[in-house]
């Protein structure tokens, strides 16, 4: 399989799993608590959504791009 | 602190600013050096997302609902990890079909629909409005606040209306870059390097009044958050509440999704004003960092605020009255600053984006439709430009003034995503089911269009009492299944979530099954194979079928009304070269016409140029029956095709036996030569010994008795052997003619075997030659010619006989059964014959053996016949190397099979 499919498909899978991550029922998990008095909802969902920004850039920033594909059927 | 007329200098200065940085944007694009042309502006420019809903309604809702203004970011978030698999594919599709709007992708998808293209568009202007409103609402909120709360100068003319004067400037801003050209690319790059600006501005802004608030305000972030939990109000904010929330908290997060795609200035930023498509790699995640960044504070300026600001303040100004009660007014102006950005981007970018679908989606066709679009049609167009941005603006600005503030900004941009969403169904079975019809589209999208109209703006709008209460009360008719905000009885939930929960459903419902009902016309079908199955996009549709007549110069006459003449001969001259073609000789064929579509389709819609192009080129339309038999005769072509390889294989191989043949042919002819030589040969060498002696005798009657007698000897010795001679041919001649009398019977080798050794035993003894004869008893019986196989073990034996050494010779007559036969060898001790001979010596005359000094009695053809004795019996002779030396003639016969003796 062409290296850019298979990043493509990771992230895919990233937004799968984000879905998951940033819905009720995962957050019920993390909401009133506070850790070092800051809300615990709060610090979770941002650094969620700060790994999974990081994700993003990992794959896409790496060499080969989407765009530059040939066309080849998958 | 802030003089009105300070503040107006200061917003006015900085709409100058705009102006100039869009003007050399629109400047450096002529030139060729592109402002726009990096991914950071790129990924600026797609942050048009964030409102004046993000910079002051955020706050707002957090400061009411805690953290459940979030996932109106996470959902793009997760939009853009599909980045590659969604959001560049529509990328590439709308590229390669010069697509330029929401609209025109759904218009071209779906058959180059003009009813799609005007439902959506339709759909879009009515959903955008409120949110355009939310706009003009939120700066001239702003302005009254921060003029407001000085104490006020009070009175001043100018700040009481400001909204339409923020009105007017953007919309003068929006026709002064928006509306400049009509172009087949249909870009601003003056626009987008004004919005990639202010989406610096309110970045900036609203970080600074977050590290305010948490530095300067409290002791850190910390401390708001340990202040806030004090408060028990406060501390309910942490958390988020039961399943109807967590309900909330989903349906925000797929309108989030949806209107990333959906919204048509997003669509415009994303995809219409793309300059490269690998802008989108490094915007995938600088866009949701972006978002990161700018929510970060959010919920601390909120309870920051909340903490400072005296209970009562409208919660959308909380950004701007937290600096101003610090007594920070400074920060406030850049605050407002950030605010005017947001909230200019956003009504600049809709503004043009929605006049594009006015222009090419509605009036055009409309326009088309009675015949009026004549010549001078770009100037036309640009007009009808110009007048959709002020209708939309001034749209927006009458929603402003005549809808009280009921609603908060985040509830009234959510309403505006509700109805953009209803494209989103249609937009992802469009591009990954190639099955989902026009039909199926229009049903779906109008049916959540209309409950989108029932459950959600319908309340906002009755709310101001120009509707009976009993409507929204008690529903339709009276019928308390209708009621708007309880659909069916559905009660209880959010507005928001009812109104998407039953829009959805119906639209996504309706486009499944409309579309698995209704069949597509064909070029729907073309289209959708187009969109769905070419997953790059690359392709364009210049394989359609098409017919028709067309002149050239009509198609460049046509499209130089909206081009301009020179781009489009440019435009014309290049598919030339393209093609290879003399300009001058361009044929009006399907790929021309198709390239005037196009063309076309980037100024006016895909669905308006194809009205357009087919009236000039007479588009004769190309029915069902006749696809069919376009088909028919392709595949009857391939046929015909497949069965000429066929013949024409056969006809090689039959040529290759020919060939064969003929080979043979010459071969037998050399063989016959050679056997007729020979033959003649073999028959003057006794005949002229018999007539040398004989004219001894005759001319020497005194001859000695004895000298007579055996000259005689002689005589009849030779005359023998031409007899034999003669009757071997005779024999070879009728075996191979086929007249011979074959009396096939059942016959015991054996039997055979000893008695031919019997006859020739005197031979035997004469040479004094031994005789081994082993024949075991149960030897199989074989079917055979009894004399012929008698004839053939003689010959062998005789042979044996004739090679064998005088007195010390030793002949060994075996007969064995074998797996499926017989084998009848006869091995003897003479000397034996070299392997390259073994062959040869069954043909006829071949004899071995030094010709000239021992002429071996026999005809040589002894062996010839044996074989095809042999052969015609279908058994097998050959000869082998004999253990004591000399030779083994061998013999196998098949072995009688039941078969073969009962018939």
């Amino acid at each position: 399989m062409p290296r850019e499919v298979r990043r493509r498909d990771r992230l895919v899978a990233l937004f799968a799993l984000g879905v998951a991550l940033f819905n009720p029922p995962v957050l019920w998990l993390f909401t009133g608590a506070t850790v070092f008095g800051w809300p615990l909802l709060f610090v979770y969902l941002f650094c969620v959504w700060g790994v999974v920004t990081a994700l993003i850039a990992l794959t896409v920033e790496r060499k080969g791009s989407w765009s530059n594909r040939a066309n080849v059927k998958e | 602190m802030l003089a009105s007329s300070f503040l107006l200098v200061a917003a006015a200065a900085y709409m100058g600013l705009l102006f100039v940085i869009a003007t050399i944007g629109d400047r450096r694009a002529v030139t060729g050096r592109s402002l726009i042309n990096s991914s950071i502006v790129y990924a600026l420019s797609l942050a048009v997302y964030c409102t004046s809903w993000t910079f002051f309604g955020s706050v707002g809702r957090a400061a009411t609902r805690g953290l459940d203004f979030l996932p109106i970011y996470l959902g793009p978030t997760l939009v853009f990890c599909l980045g590659w698999a969604f959001l560049n594919r529509i990328l590439r599709v709308s590229k390669a079909h010069r697509i330029t709007s929401i609209a025109d992708l759904l218009a071209s998808r779906f058959g180059k629909s003009g009813a799609v293209a005007g439902l959506v568009t339709v759909i879009a202007v009515i959903g955008s409005v409120p949110y355009i409103a939310l706009q003009l609402k939120a700066v001239s909120t702003s302005l009254k606040v921060l003029h407001d709360y000085q104490g006020g100068l009070g009175g001043s003319g100018i700040l009481r209306d400001t909204e339409i004067w923020v009105a007017c400037v953007l919309a003068l801003f929006a026709i002064l870059f928006g509306t400049r050209k009509i172009d087949a690319s249909e870009r601003h790059e003056g626009i987008v390097a004004a919005v990639a600006f202010e989406s610096i501005v309110k970045l900036v802004s609203f970080v600074a009044v977050g590290l305010f608030a948490g530095v300067v305000l409290f002791d850190g972030f910390g401390d708001i958050f340990a202040r806030a939990s004090a408060e028990p109000s406060l501390a309910q904010q942490f958390k988020l509440g039961g399943p109807l929330a967590g309900i909330d908290w989903i349906t925000m997060t797929f309108l989030a999704m949806a209107a990333i795609v959906c919204l048509p200035r997003q669509f415009q930023v994303m995809v219409v004003e793309n300059v490269d498509e690998r802008h989108l790699d490094r915007a995938l995640w600088l866009f949701p960092a972006y978002l990161l960044a700018i929510n970060l504070f959010v919920f601390p300026i909120a309870l920051a605020a909340l903490l400072t600001v005296p209970k009562g303040t409208d919660p959308d100004t909380l950004v701007l009255t937290l600096p101003l009660v610090a007594g920070y007014s400074g920060l406030a102006l850049l605050a407002f600053l950030g605010g005017l950005s947001a909230a200019a981007s956003m009504v600049i970018v809709e503004t043009v984006a929605l006049s594009t679908m006015i222009c090419n989606d509605l009036v055009v066709p409309l326009l088309l439709r009675c015949g009026w679009l004549g010549l001078g049609t770009r100037p036309v167009l640009l007009g009808i430009r110009r007048a959709a941005i002020v209708i939309v603006v001034l749209l927006g600005f009458t929603y402003v003034r005549l809808v009280r503030e009921t609603y908060g900004l985040v509830s009234i941009g959510l309403v505006s995503f509700a109805a953009v969403a209803q494209f989103f169904p249609a937009i992802v079975f469009g591009l990954f089911w190639r099955r989902a019809t026009r039909a199926g589209v229009l049903t779906g999208v109008s049916l959540g269009f209309v409950v989108w109209a029932y459950t959600l703006l319908l309340p906002s709008i009755g709310s101001q009492g120009w509707l009976p209460r009993e409507l929204l009360e008690h529903g339709a008719f009276g019928l308390s299944a209708l009621r708007p905000s309880a659909l069916f009885g559905l009660d209880g939930l959010d507005p928001v979530t009812h109104g998407v929960f039953w829009s959805m459903l119906l639209n996504i419902t309706a486009i499944v099954g409309v579309s698995l009902f209704v069949d597509q016309s064909a070029l729907e079908r073309g289209q959708a194979a187009l969109f769905v199955d070419d997953w790059n996009g690359l392709k364009r549709d210049e394989g359609r079928l098409w017919r028709g007549t067309a002149q050239v110069a009509d198609l460049v006459q046509l499209v130089g009304h909206f081009l301009g003449e020179a781009r489009t001969r440019e435009a014309f001259a290049e598919e030339a070269r393209r093609r290879g073609r003399d300009p001058a000789l361009l044929a009006a064929d399907a790929g021309t016409v198709n390239l005037a579509e196009r063309l076309l389709a980037g100024a006016i819609g895909s669905a308006s140029a194809r009205v357009l192009v087919a009236s000039v080129a007479h588009e004769e339309p190309i029915g069902a029956e006749e696809v069919m038999r376009i088909l028919d005769e392709t595949s009857q072509a391939i046929e015909y095709s497949r069965r000429l390889e066929r013949q024409s294989q056969a006809l090689e191989a039959t040529t290759a036996e020919l060939r064969r043949a003929n080979e043979r042919l010459r071969e037998l002819d050399r063989l016959k030569d050679d056997f007729v030589s020979t033959v003649s040969h073999e028959l003057r060498t006794p005949l002229t010994s018999i007539r040398s002696f004989s004219e001894i005798l005759l001319d020497n009657p005194s001859l000695e008795e004895g000298r007579r007698q055996e000259f005689l000897r002689i005589v009849v010795a030779e005359s023998e052997r031409l007899t034999r001679l003669i009757n071997d041919m005779l024999d070879v001649a009728k075996i191979q003619s086929g007249s011979v009398e074959w009396h096939m019977e059942s016959v015991s080798v054996a039997a055979v075997a000893r008695e031919a050794a019997t006859a020739l035993g005197q031979l035997f003894r004469d040479k004094n030659v031994a005789l081994m004869v082993d024949l075991p008893e149960d030897i199989s019986t074989t079917l055979a010619d009894r004399d012929r196989l008698f004839q053939v073990v003689v010959n062998l034996l005789s042979n044996a006989v004739k090679f064998s050494p005088k007195d010390a010779g030793r002949v060994t007559l075996t007969v064995v059964n074998e797996a499926d036969g017989v084998r009848l060898s006869v091995a003897d001790n003479g000397p034996g014959i070299a392997p390259a001979h073994r062959d040869m010596i069954f043909e006829r005359f071949r004899q071995v053996g030094d010709m000239l000094t021992a002429k071996p009695e026999g005809s040589g053809l002894g062996l010839a016949i044996s074989r095809m004795i042999i052969e015609h019996f279908g058994g097998r002779a050959w000869v082998e190397d004999a253990p004591s030396g000399g030779a083994v003639f061998n013999v196998w016969l098949p072995r009688k099979r039941a078969a073969a003796s009962a018939a």
